[in-house]
């Protein structure tokens, strides 16, 4: 079965970076997100989102779906204040447009930057800014748990299949009446790796006094990211402040 | 006596160790196993119901219900934390997938709050329907408010929504997501997700039952690296032990080969060596386990590859051994790709994702992976009966090495001749106890005393005497089936199968012999109609349309089988499609129980069977659906010599009544057994070789060999008497 993972694998300005900084980066564009004053700054993330997404060649597909998912929460955003509905941000319409506009940006930049990173370096990435490796290594852990679980849940719906019992999509009544018969073997396939994966870490050295992965310095391109970052949050404070 | 080894404390396992303390302590790795289980829950929780276009699902409801199971089952404390944090974790594993929400930040912290609070609250009381509706409310009600908030961060102007999601969430998450599902799944699943993670049923005292001490004297040789001295051992959700005063040792440079039927306590006595039962299955344990020395390593190899990966790419999950030596980076990567190779798996593969990977080659990712660590002693629990020829005599390779080196291996393997072979001494178990500890020449050589433990066993009959002729009535056939995987479904485009021609005839057992990756699994696909063969034309008798539909399959993975909380259910389901009377289908269950030997676990969740039973378990279950052409793929590996005969035998009853079987296999002595004729698969051909006395024939041995096709063995003792209700 071929297991959706996060990494498409493409060569890509992104794909270079050291995961320090796309996580840095992911971080500092959030924190963007909730300092910019007003809709303008969040268009102007709108557009520095595509062009992440672009430069890191996001899955377009993918993307696409995860704004047509989230299109209905990010239109009642501006179009609730616009027909004067007062209990949604008291009718303002600028307001709700700054919240729509951030929800589309964190979506751009979120699916761009995880998409150029493997699983050991988002663990890296996070163990380099300082969260504990154990913490991190959780992260990471959880990502090989969903993986192997979506392949297991191939297999269950094999055996379901043999078993006579289709999961067509097309016809939601049959379909809800044999959910609970997919669901249940899969959540007891999940529960009894449980021992096995303790096992697995225990065997493993879990716990043991782990090196240090051996680090590579930041290049040119690394600082300059961070410090556009860094620059757009300051902008974006001091305006928020009044400062500018 | 080494020092550690004559210590009256074991440095393994402290005496009267349980899995979990009455305090709620866990082990830090069953913490993080904890994390990552409820993550994976929640992130996957609400998969079926997006995966339906006319249900109008919002992508960002949650699937309370998942964590909401795991605080009415499982115990507060340092649990209800660790479900805290596998919810928040799980939540921002899918924003990284689906993308970020403007309240997902906070959103983390009132799922950890909201959980972690209800657990503790919930944690210890029964799973009553009043507790889970208020838990259900209080948690969501928790979560909402504190995501909520988020949105006040962006102005005042936010307070009507924050006011009006939370509200909106709180009975959504409450009541739609939460308490009206866990309703439903609580009752279900009460006694079985405790089961497997490790924990006691709440109200359940027996596991906290102290054993009354043995003292059996049993002292440890000089040379041992590891012992176990009076064992006794009971899981938390079981009555009985599954150990009862075991006493041995394993020493320096010795393969100890392990044997006992099923459910006899070899997968338990392995993980109690490894170190990992009580601390990862919860349970007691009495008596002591020692090692020899400060400094000794174990590794462990279980029965079931996938589930010790902790890494997506085969060549990190043994680099990140490595690491743990110390081993700089580039030179961990370049000895893990050593161990690999040494192992059949090329870079290529090795850079693969793990789950790309067949289940034989996990098995030895997974061998690789504890070998690096360069164990003392090596605990392998039967990951040798998957394994071909080319397979095997790695695995014998690596166990050399080890011992080489003064380490010991514990070999867990019901099949005597390679005991024989492999072994220094055998220890046989039988229920729960030492039946016998020897030589591997004086406890295999004595075979009426295997034959008594239920370790070798005659051989069933045949299902026709070879020279009865069929009655000529075709089953099934197969017509130039090619098949070449389409790399874009996560395989390499390889080509499977060539002008596949195939007749099986009523009363045929037609065994296809052949080595790992031959392409077994992807034919037992294509008669269920999983897979479409890319040209040719399968055909089934009776059916209108050219097509597999209407055999019955039985793949080699049983966990993945079982839907029914009961195997009584299970088989009345597969009873109920096939167009038996109601009134006839108690007669027809017990019919089929009895054939198989199912008698005694009718009413056992079928997921708690032990492989063996749980494959015989799964044939039985597709042999209810009445259909006229059974397949068997690889239900032989992991089966004692008892359970194998017994299948035999209904293999031969079902070809007998007009059946037809397939048995696709690379275990050589249970096609013998079980075969009219052999097709030996052979480049994507099958090759037909006879019937078995004349495929399996000893001047047919270098060709066996060179398909990777190790010969049968000659176990099964011709003096024996002759199974149980078999006839020539």
């Amino acid at each position: 079965m071929k297991v959706p993972v996060l990494n498409t694998g493409r060569p890509s300005f992104w794909r270079d970076r050291d995961p320090r900084v796309k996580w840095l980066t992911f971080l500092l564009f959030l924190a963007l997100i909730y300092i910019a004053p007003d809709w303008r700054w969040m268009a102007g993330a709108v557009l520095v989102g595509a062009g992440v997404a672009a430069s890191a060649r996001a899955p377009m597909g993918w993307l696409a779906l995860m704004l047509l998912i989230h299109a209905p929460t990010i239109l009642a955003l501006v179009v609730i204040p616009m027909l004067g509905q007062d209990f949604a941000f008291n009718a303002e319409f600028e307001f709700g447009l700054r919240l729509s506009l951030g929800w589309i940006a964190a979506i751009l930049i979120g699916v761009g930057l995880f998409s150029t990173m493997e699983i050991d370096e988002l663990v890296e990435g996070l163990s380099g800014l300082g969260l504990p490796h154990g913490a991190a290594f959780v992260v990471g852990y959880a990502f090989v748990l969903i993986y192997l679980s979506l392949s297991d849940l191939a297999q269950i719906m094999d055996s379901m299949r043999l078993k006579g019992m289709t999961l067509a999509a097309n016809r939601p009544i049959s379909f809800l009446r044999n959910v609970p018969r997919l669901f249940i073997p899969a959540l007891l396939t999940i529960m009894r790796r449980g021992g096995a994966m303790t096992a697995a870490l225990e065997t493993r050295g879990f716990g043991k006094t782990i090196a240090s992965p051996d680090r590579v310095a930041l290049d040119v391109w690394d600082w300059i990211v961070v410090a556009a970052a860094l620059l757009a949050n300051t902008a974006a404070l001091t305006a928020r402040l009044g400062l500018w | 006596m080494t020092e550690a080894a004559a210590s009256p404390v074991s440095p393994l396992h402290a005496p009267g160790a349980h899995g979990q303390g009455e305090s709620g302590a866990i082990a830090p790795s069953r913490f993080v196993m904890l994390i990552g289980v409820t993550a994976v829950l929640f992130f996957l929780g609400l998969l079926p119901l997006e995966a339906i276009p006319e249900i109008p699902v919002d992508i960002d409801s949650k699937p309370f219900f998942i964590p909401l199971v795991l605080v009415a089952l499982l115990p507060g404390g340092r649990v209800g934390i660790a479900i805290g944090l596998g919810v928040a974790l799980g939540e921002f594993l899918r924003d990284m997938m689906e993308g970020y929400e403007l309240d997902d930040p906070i959103g983390f912290v009132g799922y950890f709050l909201a959980f972690a609070l209800t657990s503790t609250l919930f944690g210890k009381q029964p799973p009553t329907r009043l507790a889970i509706l208020f838990a259900s409310i209080l948690c969501a009600l928790v979560q909402a408010a504190i995501e909520a908030s988020s949105f006040l961060l962006f102005g005042e102007e936010s307070l009507g929504i924050f006011i009006q999601s939370t509200l909106g969430n709180t009975l959504l998450h409450g009541i739609v997501w939460g308490a009206i599902p866990a309703f439903f799944l609580v009752p279900r699943l009460h006694g079985r997700f405790e089961h497997y993670l490790g924990f006691p049923t709440k109200g359940d005292r027996r596991h906290i039952e102290a054993f009354a001490e043995l003292d059996s004297g049993f002292v440890p040789s000089q040379n041992a690296r590891a012992w176990a001295a009076d064992l006794q051992f009971r899981y938390p959700s079981s009555a009985a032990p599954v150990l009862r005063g075991i006493s041995f040792d394993l020493r320096a440079g010795e393969v100890l080969g392990l044997m006992g039927t099923s459910q006899s306590g070899k997968s338990t006595l392995c993980r109690i060596m490894a170190g990992v039962a009580p601390l990862a299955t919860g349970g007691a344990l009495a008596g002591r386990v020692g090692l020899g020395g400060e400094a000794v390593d174990i590794g462990y190899v279980s029965d079931n590859p996938a589930a010790m990966m902790t890494r997506t790419r085969a060549v990190k999950e043994v680099e990140a051994s490595l690491e743990h030596l110390g081993l700089a980076r580039a030179e961990a990567e370049r000895r893990a790709l050593d161990q690999l190779a040494a192992l059949g798996i090329d870079e290529r593969e090795a850079r693969r994702y793990i789950w790309e990977l067949p289940g034989h080659k996990q098995m030895l990712v997974a061998l690789a992976a504890a070998v690096a660590e360069q164990p003392h002693v090596l605990i392998l629990d039967e990951i040798t009966s998957g394994l071909d020829a080319s397979g095997l005599a790695r695995v014998r390779a690596t166990i050399g090495k080890v011992t080489a080196d003064g380490g010991a291996v514990l070999l867990v393997d019901n099949r005597a001749q390679r005991q024989r072979e492999w072994a220094d001494r055998v220890l046989v178990l039988a229920e729960g106890q030492v039946a016998v500890l020897g030589s591997a020449e004086e406890v295999i050589d004595d075979t009426a005393r295997l034959c008594a433990l239920g370790l070798a066993h005659p051989p069933a009959r045949r299902a026709h005497d070879l020279s009865a002729p069929h009655s000529g009535e075709v089953l099934l056939e197969l017509n130039d089936v090619a098949f070449t995987h389409d790399p874009d479904a996560g395989h390499e485009s390889v080509e499977v199968w060539r002008g596949l021609n195939l007749r099986l005839a009523k009363g045929e057992v037609l065994a296809m012999a052949g080595c790992n990756g031959a392409g077994k699994t992807t034919l037992a696909k294509l008669l269920g109609g999983l897979l479409a063969p890319q040209a040719g034309t399968i055909q089934l008798a009776g059916a209108n349309e050219p097509g597999p539909s209407g055999a019955a399959i039985v793949l080699h993975a049983p966990s993945a089988f079982f839907s029914e909380p009961c195997l009584r259910a299970e088989i009345e389901r597969s009873l109920a499609g096939s167009g038996v009377e109601a009134d006839a289908i108690d007669e027809r269950i017990s019919q089929i129980a009895g054939q198989l030997g199912l008698e005694n676990i009718l009413d056992t969740d079928p997921g708690l069977l032990p492989p063996g039973s749980a494959r015989i378990a799964q044939t039985g279950a597709m042999m209810a659906r009445g259909a006229p052409v059974l397949v068997l793929d690889e239900v032989a590996p992991g089966l004692d010599p008892r359970e194998r005969t017994r299948l035999a035998t209904v293999v031969a009853d079902f070809a007998s009544s007009g059946g037809g079987v397939i048995v696709l296999d690379h275990d050589l002595d249970f096609l013998a057994t079980t075969a009219t004729r052999v097709g030996l698969i052979e480049g994507g051909r099958l090759r037909d070789a006879g019937p078995p006395d004349q495929a399996f024939a000893p001047d047919n041995e270098a060709r066996l060999r060179a398909l990777d096709l190790e010969p049968p063995s000659q176990i099964y003792a011709p003096n024996l008497p002759q199974s149980e209700g078999t006839s020539g």
